[in-house]
């Protein structure tokens, strides 16, 4: 078992199913993990979300036609997951899109398992900071290397929105380096 | 128009590090806390569906019986029985019978009532000659001689 087609397959089968799905999880636990992460900021919340990403992704396997491949179609739905999860707390605790990017900061303030340092806790604010699309396209981009095309799949937006969006997420994220480098405390 | 190989500076160029960790061992045991999270609602699903199961032969059993006794109940006090109208009188009870008056003196009101039961008298008063009660009472038979009136 060693392809996406062939997990396909074992999924359909009631037999191998659940050995299947097993599979699925170990194949790409880490890599949806880090995606989530990235979007919440939050290693409890990354595991609440993971863990309804694959419970979503088990209710959905039989509907899923592959008329994209599976790594885009897990991607799509830890996205809606992450982003759904976030407004869900923007109901319960916020007002304003400000709200939000200061509850993201907080976020990072308080994960105990963030290793980075300064220049690292100022990046990682400047991402938390842009608009929720500019973020997730940012992380993609930058971090996980994403190609636009996939992006483009996952995301359901054009390349060239994409490409916008990613340039003035690069923008805002230097200026607001630039302007808060000064503050940081070089030992 | 936006080409991304050179728009990103030194910086971000410098700090391309995942800087975010997580727990000890974090990996080793998510397969198993999300097949958990698979199985919970199956379970309780599975558990619901099984008491219904259980729960539907009784179910259908008493739904049975409650047409059953709602039909028999109906029958035995419906007026109207299976042999028809002309025998319902004949099978009627005397019960029944002083229902049926009863609900037909509370039906009429006090005056049609009262002009129902002295309708007759007074017919009977106005249709007799007064000259014949006026004989009557001056006839002032006693009652041995009343007696030997009727005896002849």
């Amino acid at each position: 078992m060693t392809n996406d087609q062939q997990i396909l397959d074992n999924l359909k089968d009631p037999s191998t199913k659940e050995l299947a799905f097993r599979y699925l999880i170990s194949k790409y636990k880490e890599r949806l993990y880090w995606h989530i992460r990235k979007i919440t900021m939050n290693h409890d919340d990354t595991d609440d979300v993971l863990q309804n990403t694959f419970i979503k992704i088990w209710n959905g396997i039989d509907s899923f036609r592959a008329e994209s491949s599976l790594f885009t179609w897990l991607y799509r739905i830890a996205t809606n997951e992450s982003i759904t999860f976030l407004n869900q707390r923007k109901r319960k605790m916020m007002s304003s899109l400000t709200d939000e990017n200061e509850y993201l900061i907080g976020n990072l303030q308080s994960d105990t398992y963030f290793d980075g340092d300064e220049w690292q806790m100022l990046l990682q604010k400047a991402i938390a900071i842009l608009p929720e699309k500019q973020r997730i396209v940012f992380n993609m981009k930058y971090f996980d290397e994403i190609k636009y095309e996939e992006m483009s799949e996952i995301l359901g937006t054009s390349v060239g929105a994409l490409k916008a969006s990613y340039h003035h997420a690069v923008k805002k994220v230097e200026e607001y380096v630039k302007s808060n480098e000064t503050r940081i405390d070089f030992q | 128009m936006y080409e991304e190989e050179n728009i990103e500076s030194e910086f971000l160029k410098r700090h391309k590090t995942n800087p975010f960790r997580t727990p000890d061992h974090y990996f080793d045991t998510i397969e198993d806390r999300i097949m958990r999270g698979i199985e919970q609602p199956m379970i309780t699903k599975a558990k619901s569906g099984r008491i219904i199961r259980f729960l539907k032969p009784a179910l259908g059993l008493a739904a049975s019986l409650s047409i059953v006794y709602l039909l028999v109940n109906y029958s035995m006090n419906s007026p109207i029985v299976n042999t028809g109208t002309k025998t319902e009188t004949a099978v009627s009870s005397p019960s029944d019978l002083l229902d049926n008056y009863t609900l037909n003196l509370t039906s009429i009101d006090d005056n049609t009532l009262a002009s129902a039961i002295f309708s007759d008298e007074t017919s009977n008063i106005a249709a007799t000659n007064p000259d014949e009660i006026l004989a009557f009472l001056a006839s002032n038979l006693n009652d041995v001689e009343i007696y030997s009136e009727i005896q002849n």
